[in-house]
């Protein structure tokens, strides 16, 4: 099964080698999307074997997934699945994930840290979470148990049907939409996600998040 | 009706026919043209019955009708800033996307 991995990167020099070594026995191609960085960040990609795509200018989380997915289907993957450069996810919870997809059909599958484990996990962070799990429920109508978690996979037939917009951290509630609206069947896979000091950094996103991802999915519903 | 409602009343029936014409030319969406027309609508009564733009200060705690009219048209003209901000930031994206596709195809032709 010819399966690609997408890691959107940015200033993740410290830890982009690891993450690309420790997907290398899961996956036939790796693919970095370089979201701008100032840092080595793409040649440590390149340099542990991965393929990377180059943002000339930093355009967010969201719209470097849809780089990395574009070209994955453009090179033929009969799936993909979505990665982060920080070093949160484990890399031996690809197979299962790629277990719970149906190949051939539109199918997804969805890392979720709170059927699995989340190590470390700061209160206020995991408040945030589940407020945003009840806030899908309302905009979808999915019951999800974690709803932006950025370990999931997709077939190929999944992802060609959505219609993806948003280029920050609203991008992960638009998938969700989208499974939503097209009626992908999904499966909720129990993922292990670690914080660290690295992957709580967050100075990526402002301090706001969640805020920002509200007021994207607002303005993006005025945009065609 | 004063000398200034009535420079102002012709400005807003001159406004809606510009209006009118751009639909028809196609330079606007159905739904735009009823966003505008209605907003513009709204300012012609106003116009008409500046005591109603009072009245609904009072109703939502603002202290007077103009304050009211003018908070109204800073949220509204900024609302349509983000939203033209973020038509142009997409449209930057879809660049920014296709530059990194191709200088990847470039690479790998040149490797081969």
């Amino acid at each position: 099964m010819k399966v690609f991995a997408i890691i959107p990167a940015l200033e993740a020099v410290s830890s982009v080698g690891r993450v690309v070594e420790g997907l290398k026995n899961y996956v036939a191609e790796i693919v970095v999307v370089d979201d701008g960085s100032t840092d080595d960040t793409a040649q440590v990609a390149q340099k542990t074997g991965a393929q990377v795509l180059r943002h000339l200018v930093n355009r967010g989380y969201g719209a470097a997934l849809i780089t990395g997915s574009a070209y994955a289907l453009a090179r033929g993957a009969e799936a993909i699945v979505h990665f982060d450069a920080d070093g949160q996810f484990t890399s031996a919870d690809l197979p299962k994930l790629l277990a719970a997809l149906k190949y051939g059909q539109p199918s997804a599958a969805l890392g979720s840290r709170f059927l699995g484990t989340a190590v470390n996990i700061p209160v206020l962070r995991k408040i945030i979470l589940k407020l945003g799990i009840i806030f899908t429920w309302a905009t979808t109508g999915l019951k999800l148990t974690d709803a932006h978690n950025g370990l999931r996979a997709f077939t190929r037939e999944a992802w060609g049907k959505f219609n993806l917009k948003q280029d920050r951290m609203a991008i992960s509630s638009e998938i969700i939409q989208e499974i939503a609206e097209h009626k992908i069947p999904y499966m909720e896979v129990p993922v292990t996600v670690t914080y660290t000091a690295d992957t709580l950094r967050g100075s990526k996103q402002g301090r706001m998040p969640a805020i920002k991802i509200v007021r994207d999915l607002f303005i993006g519903k005025f945009l065609r | 009706m004063t000398f200034i409602q009535i420079i102002l009343l012709v400005l807003v029936l001159v406004i809606l026919w510009r209006l009118y014409q751009r639909l028809a030319a196609g330079e606007l969406t159905r739904r735009e043209f009823v966003e505008w027309f209605l907003l513009w609508l709204a300012a012609g009564y106003l116009v008409i019955v500046p005591e109603t733009s009072s009245y609904l200060a009072t109703v939502v705690g603002v202290g007077r009708g103009s304050d009211l009219v003018a908070i109204i048209l800073v949220f509204y003209l900024l609302f349509k800033i983000f939203l033209r901000l973020e038509r142009s930031e997409r449209a930057l994206t879809t660049i920014v996307r296709q530059l990194a596709l191709k200088n990847t195809e470039d690479k790998k032709d040149s490797k081969e």
